[in-house]
């Protein structure tokens, strides 16, 4: 079991010009770690951030996008990952933060907890990079690596529930227009 | 069969379009060999249509167009992801398959007619109940209208629908009863 925060923060270090898609509980978390122009939050639409990153990587094949999903999210859109595999974007890393939790309302436990998998499901969609981490170390050791290879990528990342906090106040259209601006 | 399908493959490129994000649909089967056949125009081929309003929202992040191309009742399935394009002012263009009204006009002439409710009353009703604006396209004259639908989505900063219906006799896999 890793922390979330940790675990973000080693990839907010190494991020360079990735675009970020975060969704959910990582947004709590990421929006401490960076106010990047790059980075752009889905909330209000729960399970498609993956989609949107889809969307920027073939707009931006020149840059990599690097999606930060949840589990429960993830739940929510499975055709996604058939989808992804399908398309083959080479820019695209797909994380999974896997609580195994609807946080936000709560902290209940996800459908199925110990009998899914998401890596699993992953490979069988068609993905041939597909990554599992539950120890830090390991995955800061890693990361590195995996965040500069050509994808598409599928990496699950097994994390403690955050601390109970309120979500961040976030002005989506803004963000959307920052984002949209910096990639001109 | 109508040309329509070549039709609105260049109206579509002549407004700058690069991708079609696309679930199969039945009502608009006469799209299907046109753009899967043109080369200047990507087909991604999505498993659920919500995905296909997200990755063209992407897109639009990211500088590029691209058209959702879905059945109404595809439509319905993503009624969160279309509020949230409208939350984001997304000037995203949805080419949506009408399935269902010119059964409404005319039951007996398509199988679709046999779910009438789908398109005469619900699409628009739909539509309507998340604010997003559309037009009728069901003849060769109407392509004109997407065009307009380009120009309102991106002057007034929010999705705009054009309902698609085929305007033939074609039967959806067959003699079968239609989804």
């Amino acid at each position: 079991m890793m922390q979330r925060f940790e675990s973000l923060r080693v990839i907010s270090e190494m991020r360079t010009d990735e675009i970020v898609v975060a969704t959910m509980s990582a947004v709590k978390d990421w929006s401490k770690l960076s106010s990047s122009a790059l980075d752009f939050y889905v909330a209000g639409a729960m399970g498609y951030a993956s989609s949107v990153g889809l969307g920027l990587s073939l707009a931006q094949t020149s840059r990599k996008v690097i999606v930060l999903d949840g589990d429960g999210s993830l739940l929510m859109n499975l055709g996604t990952l058939v989808t992804i595999a399908a398309v083959q974007p080479d820019n695209l890393i797909h994380f999974v933060l896997e609580n195994q939790l609807y946080e936000i309302p709560g902290g209940i436990p996800l459908p199925g907890v110990g009998k899914h998998n998401l890596a699993a499901l992953a490979r069988a969609a068609g993905f041939s990079k597909v990554y599992e981490f539950d120890q830090f170390t390991n995955f800061r050791e890693q990361v590195g690596p995996i965040l500069r290879e050509p994808g598409p990528t599928f990496v699950t990342l097994r994390v403690n529930r955050g601390p109970s906090e309120p979500f961040p106040a976030i002005r989506y259209v803004e963000m959307a227009r920052n984002l949209k601006n910096a990639l001109k | 069969m109508t040309q329509r399908g070549h039709l609105i493959c260049d109206e579509l490129k002549g407004n700058g379009v690069e991708f079609i994000a696309w679930v199969p649909d039945s009502e608009t089967h006469f799209m299907h060999d046109s753009m899967l056949n043109d080369r200047s125009l990507r087909v991604i081929q999505v498993c659920a249509e919500g995905e296909a309003i997200a990755i063209c929202a992407g897109m639009h992040l990211g500088g590029k167009r691209g058209v959702v191309l879905i059945e109404n009742q595809g439509a319905f399935d993503s009624g969160n992801v279309l509020k949230w394009a409208v939350n984001l002012s997304f000037p995203l263009v949805l080419l949506i398959g009408n399935l269902g009204y010119l059964g409404y006009q005319n039951p007996e002439k398509t199988p679709a007619g046999k779910m009438k409710k789908g398109g005469g009353e619900i699409t628009e009703a739909f539509l309507e109940a998340l604010g997003i604006p559309y037009e009728q396209v069901n003849s060769d004259q109407d392509v004109g209208k997407i065009s307009e639908a380009f120009s309102r989505a991106e002057r007034d900063s929010k999705p705009v629908a054009l309902l698609l219906t085929s305007a033939d006799d074609f039967v959806p896999g067959g003699k079968g009863e239609p989804g």
